[in-house]
């Protein structure tokens, strides 16, 4: 044992209140990071909702709604436990402090990641992209119908008249490969 | 931190542990600095990444497609040529992105004589193209035109992604022409019920002639944003931060960059093909349920007697080893053989892994079954009793 200095002797309380915590202990801080990341993955899930709301026009069914908060409290619950072990075990005060925070972020970031590919897996999610694409799609539909119809008006080929036009040169080209090659063969058994 | 329970005051030995984070958050700190500079460096002045370095050149054309010829580096051992299919996404330069990572040059240095099959970049008067075109048009095409070059009756073949979905059929279809089969990461079989892009593609409310009445085509932009999706971060967010960290390694530098010149150079699926391969595939299965039709002709499977090569990678979240994987068991080959390897979709083409235990591996596969093919092919026939 180092012997302590006088320094620090000196400077002693003989008797007092119990000092003020400095800093928040580990539990606290856990605490803290549970709160935070449920408060994150479940902001996630209620935007989700309500874009599915707003663009499928149907909310979340109760049961469905379960299963996608099981998928955020099971992330919840492992991005927890990491930190736990990392406030137990990795963030005691060196040089390898940075590294140990620098693979706690990484962690978080693919459980985060995980959460996020679980929930595009579910039906839901699905059916929402789906309903959101086909409206978007219908949309544009009518936009491309009323300019190939004003290209029409104007004199000008639409799209449509292009395609078509595309698709005899191409057809075309096959007669003529085959032409070609008949003509080979029949040159050649001459 | 510790400290003196009775006067809550900081001692020596906790301030020396505090000036060593201090200094080891004071060293990251620097570093970073330093990469940042790089990094800006990066932005405003990128360096040019040649991709696509083995030797060719264009021998045939059909409209947009192009048949490369890769020119020999050593003597040519095998007569029976090899022709690589590539997907209808992005550019096939991914097969020959550098050098050392080479899928092409290996086949190329080991003596083979290689054929590409570059799809271009298709336009509004691709967009009526569909498998029966791919299959019997272009790439019946580019076969004949091989053989005639080549004076060879078979050829083998190497499809990639799509590419292995257009030369499965092929084979099946024209099993005569074909000396070798490999696929590598192929969709075939769809009725699996993992993997983002199988789960998506299912759903009762997408239906992809919906994208092509609009587009004309299933536009690269829309497709790459899939993709993305389906590893969101990594995809995304994740690998700028491993750029970062590897800005001082110019090398990680250089293959950063070459990936990102490939992921960015996509170009938009025909219309018509997208539809049939969304519809006849992810949503029907049509390949191994005996429905689906090229020329009016059902693909048979069972047609495929050549040797046949599977490859796949473990982790590939594109084309899950289950949507290829089935074709071992429906082909008739007496030669047949799957190489499952450790890694992602591209990463089988790229991955350092990949070119040391993969592809050695898969060019004596070829090597070894095309010396038995021009075997049987120089053996007199039995005579006639």
């Amino acid at each position: 044992m180092t012997p302590k200095k006088k320094d620090d002797k000196a400077k002693a309380p003989e008797a007092g209140p119990a000092p003020a915590k400095a800093v928040k202990d580990a539990d606290d801080l856990s605490a803290d990071f549970a709160k935070f990341t449920k408060d994150m993955y479940v902001r996630q899930l209620e935007l989700f909702s309500q874009w599915n709301g707003l663009i499928a026009g149907n909310m979340p069914s109760p049961e469905e709604s379960t299963v996608l908060s099981n998928i955020v409290m099971e992330h919840v619950k492992d991005s927890t436990a990491k930190f736990e072990e990392f406030m137990t075990k990795n963030a005691k005060p060196g040089p390898e402090l940075v590294e140990n925070q620098r693979r706690l972020m990484l962690d978080f970031i693919d459980n985060y990641n995980e959460m996020l590919k679980e929930i595009m897996a579910t039906s839901q999610f699905t059916s929402m992209v789906g309903q959101a694409l086909s409206r978007g799609l219908e949309n544009q539909r009518n936009y491309e119908k009323a300019r190939d119809s004003m290209a029409g008006q104007l004199g000008f080929p639409s799209k449509s008249d292009i395609r078509e036009l595309h698709e005899s040169i191409h057809f075309m080209n096959k007669r003529l490969d085959e032409i070609e090659r008949l003509v080979r063969k029949a040159l050649r058994e001459e | 931190m510790a400290t003196d329970p009775k006067q809550n005051v900081p001692t020596n030995a906790d301030l020396r542990k505090l000036m060593q984070i201090q200094y080891a958050m004071f060293d990251e700190l620097t570093k970073n600095q330093m990469k940042a500079l790089k990094g800006i460096k990066l932005i405003i002045d990128p360096p040019n990444v040649e991709v696509g370095t083995t030797r060719s050149e264009e021998v045939f054309s059909k409209n947009r497609m192009r048949l490369l010829h890769y020119l020999p580096t050593t003597d040519v051992k095998y007569k029976i040529p090899l022709l690589f299919v590539y997907a209808v996404i992005n550019r096939p330069y991914i097969l020959d992105l550098q050098p050392d990572k080479s899928v092409v040059k290996k086949f190329v240095d080991a003596g083979f004589d290689v054929y590409m099959i570059d799809w271009g970049y298709p336009s509004i008067g691709d967009e009526h193209i569909g498998t029966t075109e791919y299959i019997e048009y272009y790439i019946d095409s580019a076969v004949k035109h091989i053989q005639e070059r080549t004076g060879s009756k078979k050829i083998s073949m190497l499809g990639y992604c799509i590419g292995g979905y257009f030369t499965t059929i092929y084979s099946a279809v024209h099993p005569e022409r074909v000396a070798n089969l490999m696929v590598m990461a192929a969709p075939l079989y769809f009725d699996i019920d993992h993997g983002l892009l199988h789960i998506w593609t299912k759903d009762k409310n997408f239906d992809p002639q919906k994208v092509v009445d609009v587009f004309g085509s299933a536009p690269a932009d829309f497709l790459n944003g899939g993709f993305a999706m389906l590893d969101p971060l990594p995809n995304t967010i994740m690998k700028y931060y491993g750029l970062f960290q590897g800005l001082d390694n110019d090398e990680f530098v250089m293959n950063f960059l070459r990936m990102e010149k490939w992921i960015k150079d996509g170009i938009a699926i025909p219309g018509k093909f997208y539809a049939e391969f969304i519809k006849g595939g992810y949503q029907e299965n049509r390949l191994f349920n005996g429905k689906l039709a090229v020329a009016d002709r059902i693909v048979n499977l069972s047609n495929i007697d050549m040797p046949v090569l599977i490859i796949v990678g473990a982790s590939d979240h594109l084309v899950p080893m289950a949507s290829t994987k089935p074709l071992y068991e429906r082909v008739s080959s007496k030669v047949k053989e799957i190489i499952e390897y450790p890694t992602g979709h591209i990463g089988l083409s790229v991955s350092g892994r990949s070119h040391k235990e993969v592809w050695p591996r898969a060019v004596n596969w070829l090597a070894k079954n095309t010396l038995t093919e021009q075997g049987q092919a120089k053996a007199p026939r039995p005579k006639k009793r």
